[in-house]
């Protein structure tokens, strides 16, 4: 206990010196543009607020990919107002981030991938679930410290000392999703942060002779397969970690920097999504209080609605939602308001020879080391309405009702009353809100308190308004 | 040798994998390994396993017989069951509960696998031998139906009996239905079924050199998303991977042990703590079927790097359709049976590591669950030596000016090397076999902007060369990265020093320290020519430079924008540009000089004419005011426009302000407020707002108001300029004082306005109103005049009004009280020498009355300022510990009247 009641009053002070180096960095990054915007995160002025947010290699030859990523050390902030020194994998020479910058490549794309490190310690990008992977030109292997009579584990991939980098590359070979994680010491770096994710897309374009309208441009295919078809609108990253605070306090103060330095019972305190823990979850990305954490998980779908002849009102096409997972256990992660249905493991399609082996699941659970995409589809089964069809009971009155910020005063999709006045309401136009969570619901806390850490929220907006703010 | 038992030579090899495989001979050796079981570190130790390039040589894995119970259509185990310390290979001595095959034999961790065909009957006779505080102990197979439930005590033995149904992976442990079974199982009294099918052999069209089938369909787990070159269901080898863990706690006390404390110390593949856990063989293109089984408390998921595999039964049972997986779920008592193809690309002496991703800081054990599949196989380039290169740190990142040294390795036996860049052997360069030589310029100059890779190759005969060795590099040629230039201040009239600030980030293009930098007005230096040195905190990787831009050089810039360019150069000599080393680039900021003060128009005061009672009509009804309005303009800079109004204020002709106005009045006056909120453009409506009561208090006539303005370069706008006028008109006359002295009455007055003049006015004792005699001569704006004889009766007072010449009456005024006698005397109290008293009568007006005195010392203080003393009567006594002052002190001292007011003065000494 000791330790842990040194770990938050340190961490703070660690915060705040932190926090201006964070800040003068990414005040750096944005000036390499030459532009005259300041920004303050890691995630570039003219991104997207919500959904999946790719970083797109640089260099603009056709299939080839180039990234640059840096391991250095940062700190990120849980919404319990304690913070954590991690240690994370930067976009070229930008800022601290974590998880790292979301690389999107192109199936058949030869990816290069230049891992500088800035920590004290070796590391490595170890991508799983992609084969054939080079390191400095050679095909990547774990290394072991070896002597005349003995060899010492060092790393399961090719790793790089302080100071230097190391090149990966490799052909993205498969549609799907990805974790590339560091190779070495794995149980106390991915712990400490170094972790992203690997997207790649197919080369087989979307059907889109059955859509009308706005969805033609917004269908997209996850995999070379006609049924992973989806909306690039509504593209999200469920990625799972969690912490241990006192791993961190002891890197941060002890001097730690080896796993087996670490004699103390594993303890996570802090279940995050995307970097982040519930609330925080469903802040925008690259939110300017998270300078560190730039991807939120708030995802935000419209009713799904299919015309025997296409009509311009439709909305044909779901959502995709990518999960990843690292961490001492699985996560069994809930949606609610519908099941979404798993088509893929691990960057495989759930296919077998033109077999769709897809499911629908109200659990899905994420495997440490594993990622699993799903289409999420909400349809207003009902479809109450207050003139049309209204619900078969009355509601309750209001003096009864305890009224949480996200309830727009109506039950019905669209509608809005009026709130008891001291609501501060965040409803914007009668939408919906769902929680989708981790069910160990032990995990969806922030060192204990609910509701928080695995936690995230689903916004389902009424079908064809302009009202919404997001049209 | 024990190691000859767990492989099997590969018999034949055909096809494609043949042509890839046949390859030179070389004897196998076998390293050091742990009770004689190969691990990863014996193999990596091995100069066999690298340099293997016969296929008859390459070993696959197969189940180690030893573990095996006899086999035969009735397969017959049997099994001890006992309590005993053994050796744990990578973890140490500890005590367990396991099974073993003699009655002499030491438990086994995991349990000896039982190997059966599917439609056996099998037979287990378990002897039970724990200690008798381990409890009775009975025997079950998980999706095999045992016929016999029965526990039996310690020193008894029972047979179970169960036909071996599918072909699949499975587990026996110690019964449940023990009331100890769990600890007993916790303990290690569990282990693997595997059922093959029947026919053991596989179907029909499954090539020769395969050695086995997992379930005899070769339909079994689909075909995949990914697809198989070979079906899944056949493998050229199999193993094994029975987790489960170690807990010191409940090793040391079996039954007292507080299960929910479970927390494992160590995670055992095969009964072996990394490192020393037994790899798995296999060569390029092999099948090898794992079969997982958990035996322990603990979930795992096991990962596989480098390749994927594939999920082909689960439980027992064969699946119709299998998953391609990175990482294989494995919770608690579950199998899993998966088909691994080795990468056909691999060679001699890779390693795929096979990791539980489970991963959790802190355990005893920081591998948890981990082995590796190691490949036996050819080099790619047989009989050719491979070396290493490398590139010093510093000259891995070049602008490609200079030739770039490598150094390299030259093994034994080297006639010829040679490198090349990017793809390896196709352009190359003959090397000396010095060890070290430079890639030239011209080469560098070829290469594009970024990540590079330089190879080299040797050769023993200089026609054939081995495989490449790499190493990578970085063009830079772009020269720091400039952040927009801070100026400060933006406008500028010339008067002070402009100070320009940017950031310089070599890092950002590339790595090297920035060394130097410049300025320059309205250009971009040509890669630094032209340009005006800047100061830095650098050199480093990411610097500061700043440089104060003098005065004198800004005055002499025309009115107008400008653009400050920044320049830096790198260690590299490389002066920031984009990215072709030639064409420069600047950070640019702007600088704006700006030397025309704004201009004044439109001046005006709402209401004028004011008599002091006429307010603005504004929303603040309690400060009446009056408003003054103007506009501003800061004039335009060529055509653009001005740099915008910063300040507006004002100065009125109120008596004390003096004419004229200069420089050093700048600032001094009252402050004008911008009608739209904010001072920001060119053009600014403004006004201020006068009190009325500082409007009434002026004295009537023409008041002039000077406005100007100051813009953000500083320029302010001439400060006599009088911009409107404020006229005060239309005030009452008044009566000054009305003094009365005994039968005299003194009376003074006052008109306002041009050319007003008092013309008249009336005296009232009681009911009777006289007129007073106007003096002689011409009317005048001040009166006075003195009335003698006057008889003014007890409890009666004198009203006194005055008329001015535009027909106003002043308000009525009253007579006042006077002082009757006043001394003031030294009154010395013992120790006290500074005693004084003040006595004396007041003589109120008649029909007049006094409430009170008021003080002041060196000089008759204004009516009401003084020090105040309440009277009872006419006559007052003041003492004064302190005394008033000095010898010669004036004490000044006037009466009130509560409906008159103050009388006039009068001054006592103090005595000697």
């Amino acid at each position: 206990m000791t330790a842990r009641n040194h770990t938050r009053p340190a961490a703070h002070r660690r915060a705040r010196r932190w926090g201006a180096v964070a800040l003068a960095i990414a005040g750096l990054t944005s000036a390499t543009a030459l532009t005259t915007n300041h920004t303050v995160s890691a995630v570039p002025p003219t991104a997207k607020s919500e959904g999946l947010l790719c970083t797109p290699p640089t260099g603009a030859t056709p299939g080839q990919a180039n990234y640059v990523l840096t391991a250095k050390e940062g700190i990120i902030n849980l919404p319990d107002g304690n913070s954590m020194l991690m240690w994370g994998y930067a976009n070229g020479n930008g800022a601290f981030q974590y998880p790292g910058p979301v690389m999107c490549v192109n199936e058949g794309d030869v990816v290069t991938v230049t891992l500088r490190n800035q920590l004290a310690v070796r590391t490595s990008a170890l991508f799983l679930g992609i084969d054939g992977v080079t390191a400095n030109g050679a095909p990547a292997q774990a290394q072991f410290d070896q002597t005349a009579t003995t060899a010492t584990l060092r790393s399961l991939t090719d790793d790089v000392a302080p100071g230097g980098s190391i090149t990966y590359k490799f052909t993205a070979g498969h549609p799907g999703t990805y974790l590339y994680e560091s190779g070495t010491d794995p149980e106390l770096q991915i712990e400490m942060g170094l972790v992203g994710s690997l997207i790649v897309y197919p080369t087989t374009p979307a059907d889109t002779s059955d859509l009308l309208g706005e969805s033609v441009g917004h269908a997209r295919l996850a995999y070379d397969d006609p049924n992973s078809r989806y909306s690039t609108e509504h593209e999200y990253m469920v990625l799972l970690t969690e912490l241990d605070p006192d791993v961190h306090y002891a890197v941060e103060e002890g001097g730690v920097l080896q796993s087996a330095d670490y004699t103390e019972a594993y303890t996570p305190r802090y279940f995050l999504i995307n970097g982040r823990s519930f609330p925080d979850t469903i802040a925008p990305n690259g939110a300017g209080w998270l300078p560190a954490q730039p991807y939120g998980a708030l995802a935000h779908v419209e009713p799904l609605q299919i015309s025997a002849t296409p009509t311009e009102s439709d909305n044909p096409l779901p959502a995709l939602i990518r999960y990843l997972a690292v961490g001492g256990e699985p996560y069994p992660f809930h949606p609610h308001s519908n099941h979404e249905k798993v088509i893929a493991k691990d960057g495989r399609l759930l296919s077998d020879g033109g077999v769709d082996l897809s499911m629908e699941k109200f659990a899905i659970t994420v495997d440490p080391g594993s990622t699993i995409d799903a289409l999420f589809t909400w349809t207003n089964v009902e479809d109450y309405s207050a003139t049309a069809n209204p619900t078969p009971v009355p509601g309750p009155d209001q003096k009864n009702l305890t009224e949480g910020e996200y309830w727009s005063g109506s039950p019905y999709l669209g509608g809005q009353g009026v709130l008891n006045p001291e609501v501060q309401a965040k409803n914007v136009c009668g939408e919906y809100y769902h929680v989708a969570h981790n069910h160990n619901l032990a995990e969806a806390t922030n060192y204990g308190a609910a509701f928080g850490g695995q936690l995230t929220l689903i916004r389902v907006d009424p079908a064809n308004t302009t009202n919404c703010g997001n049209a | 040798m024990r190691i000859a038992q767990q492989h099997r030579r590969l018999p034949l090899v055909a096809g494609a994998l043949a042509t890839a495989l046949a390859m030179g001979v070389t004897s196998m050796v076998v390293a050091a390994n742990v009770n004689g079981v190969d691990t990863i570190e014996s193999r990596l130790l091995d100069v066999a396993f690298t340099s293997a390039t016969d296929p008859a040589d390459y070993p696959v894995q197969q189940l180690d017989p030893a573990s095996l119970c006899l086999p035969g259509t009735a397969v017959s185990c049997e099994l001890w069951a006992k309590e005993a310390p053994i050796d744990i290979p990578g973890l140490g001595t500890v005590t367990v509960w396991g099974f073993a095959t003699t009655v002499d034999g030491l438990p086994q961790l995991p349990g000896p696998t039982i190997v059966a065909t599917a439609g056996d009957a099998v037979s287990v006779l378990v002897h039970n031998q724990l200690p008798t505080s381990a409890g009775d102990l009975g025997f079950t197979a998980r999706s095999m139906q045992v016929a016999e439930r029965n526990v039996v005590p310690t020193g008894t033995d029972a047979t179970y009996t169960f036909t071996a149904g599918n072909a699949g992976t499975s587990v026996y442990s110690a019964s449940e239905l023990s009331p100890q079974g769990a600890r007993q199982i916790a303990m290690g009294l569990a282990g693997t079924v595997v059922v093959r099918p029947n026919p053991a052999g596989c179907a029909l069209g499954v090539p020769q050199e395969f050695m086995g089938c997992a379930y005899g369909d070769p339909l079994t787990g689909g075909n995949g998303s990914a697809g198989y070159s070979v079906g899944t269901d056949t493998f050229h080898g199999e193993a094994i991977l029975a987790t489960n863990e170690i807990d010191m706690d409940l090793a040391a006390d079996p039954l007292g042990f507080d299960m929910t404390n479970y927390r494992p110390d160590a995670h055992l593949v095969n009964g072996r703590a990394y490192p020393a856990t037994q790899v798995i063989d296999g060569f390029p293109g092999a099948n090898i079927l794992l079969r997982y089984v958990n035996l322990g408390l603990a979930d795992h998921s096991m990962g596989l790097v480098g390749a994927h595999q594939r999920t082909i039964g689960r439980d027992g049972e064969a699946l119709v359709h299998g998953s391609d997986d990175v990482t294989v779920p494995l919770n608690v008592g579950q199998t899993a049976d998966v088909m691994v193809q080795i990468p056909l690309e691999s060679k001699a002496g890779f390693r795929y590591a096979l990791a539980d991703q489970s991963r959790q800081p802190g355990q005893v054990s920081a591998d948890p669950a981990l082995t590796f599949l190691t490949v036996w196989g050819p080099v790619s380039v047989p009989g050719q030596p491979v070396g290493e290169v490398n590139i010093a740190a510093g000259d891995d990142e070049t602008n490609g000016g200079v030739p770039m040294p490598f150094t390299y390795t030259v093994p034994a036996g080297t006639t010829a090397a040679q490198w090349s860049i990017d793809d390896p052997g196709v352009v190359t360069t003959t090397l000396d076999l010095s060890g070290a030589d430079v890639v030239d310029v011209a080469t560098l100059s070829g290469l594009v902007n970024g990540s590079h890779i330089l190879w080299v190759q040797w050769s023993t005969d200089g026609a054939t060369y081995g495989d490449p060795a790499g190493i990578a590099f970085t063009i830079d040629r772009a020269g720091p990265a400039i952040s927009p230039v801070d100026v400060d201040p933006i406008y500028s009239n010339g008067s002070e020093d402009v100070v320009i600030g940017a950031t310089a980030d070599s890092t950002l293009t590339g790595t090297g320290l920035v060394t130097d930098a410049v300025y320059s007005i309205d250009q971009c230096p040509d890669l630094g020519a032209g340009g005006v040195s800047m100061f830095s905190n650098g050199p480093g990787p990411v610097v500061a430079v700043t440089a104060a831009i003098p005065a004198v050089d800004v005055a002499a810039l025309a009115e107008g924008r400008h653009e400050v360019n920044v320049q830096a150069m790198d260690q590299r000599g490389m002066w920031s540009n984009i990215g072709d080393g030639v064409t420069p680039l600047c950070g640019i900021g702007e600088l704006v000089v700006d030397k025309s003060a704004p201009t004044v128009s439109a001046g005006d005061v709402s209401p004028n004419d004011n008599d002091g009672t006429m307010a603005f009509p504004t929303v603040d009804t309690y400060l009446p005011v009056v408003r003054i309005t103007a506009h501003l303009s800061d004039p335009l800079i060529g055509t653009d426009p001005g740099s915008g109004i910063a300040e507006v204020e004002g100065f009125i002709d109120d008596g004390q302000q003096t004419l004229p106005l200069s420089a050093a009045d700048n600032g001094n006056g009252f402050l004008f407020t911008p009608v739209d909120g904010n001072l920001d453009s060119p053009e600014e409506d403004v006004y201020a707002d006068i009190p009325l009561a500082s409007v009434a208090s002026l004295t009537p006539g023409d008041h002039d108001i000077w406005i100007h303005g100051r813009d953000l370069a500083g320029n302010w706008g001439a400060p006599d300029t009088v911009a409107t006028t404020l006229r005060t008109v239309n005030s009452l006359p008044r009566v000054t004082d009305v003094f009365v002295t005994g039968p005299d009455v003194i009376i003074t007055g006052q008109a306002f306005g041009t050319g007003v003049t008092i013309t008249g006015g009336t005296y009232t004792i009681g009911a009777v109103t006289t007129a007073i005699p106007m003096p002689a001569g011409d009317p005048t704006q001040s009166l006075n005049v003195t009335l003698s004889g006057i008889t003014i009766g007890a409890e009666e007072n004198i009203a006194v009004t005055l008329v001015d010449s535009l027909g106003q009456s002043s308000p009525v005024a009253y007579g006042k009280p006077v002082l009757g006698t006043l001394t003031l005397a030294k009154v010395p109290n013992g120790p006290n020498p500074n005693r004084q008293r003040l006595t004396g009568t007041v003589v109120p007006a008649t029909g007049g009355e006094v409430d009170r005195i008021e003080w002041s010392v060196g000089s008759a203080a204004a009516p009401g300022t003084g020090t105040s003393v309440n009277l009872t009567s006419t006559s007052f006594n003041v003492l004064r510990n302190s005394g008033w002052g000095p010898t010669g002190t004036q004490v000044w001292v006037r009466a009130h009247d509560p409906v008159a007011g103050w009388g006039p003065a009068a001054m006592v000494q103090v005595p000697a």
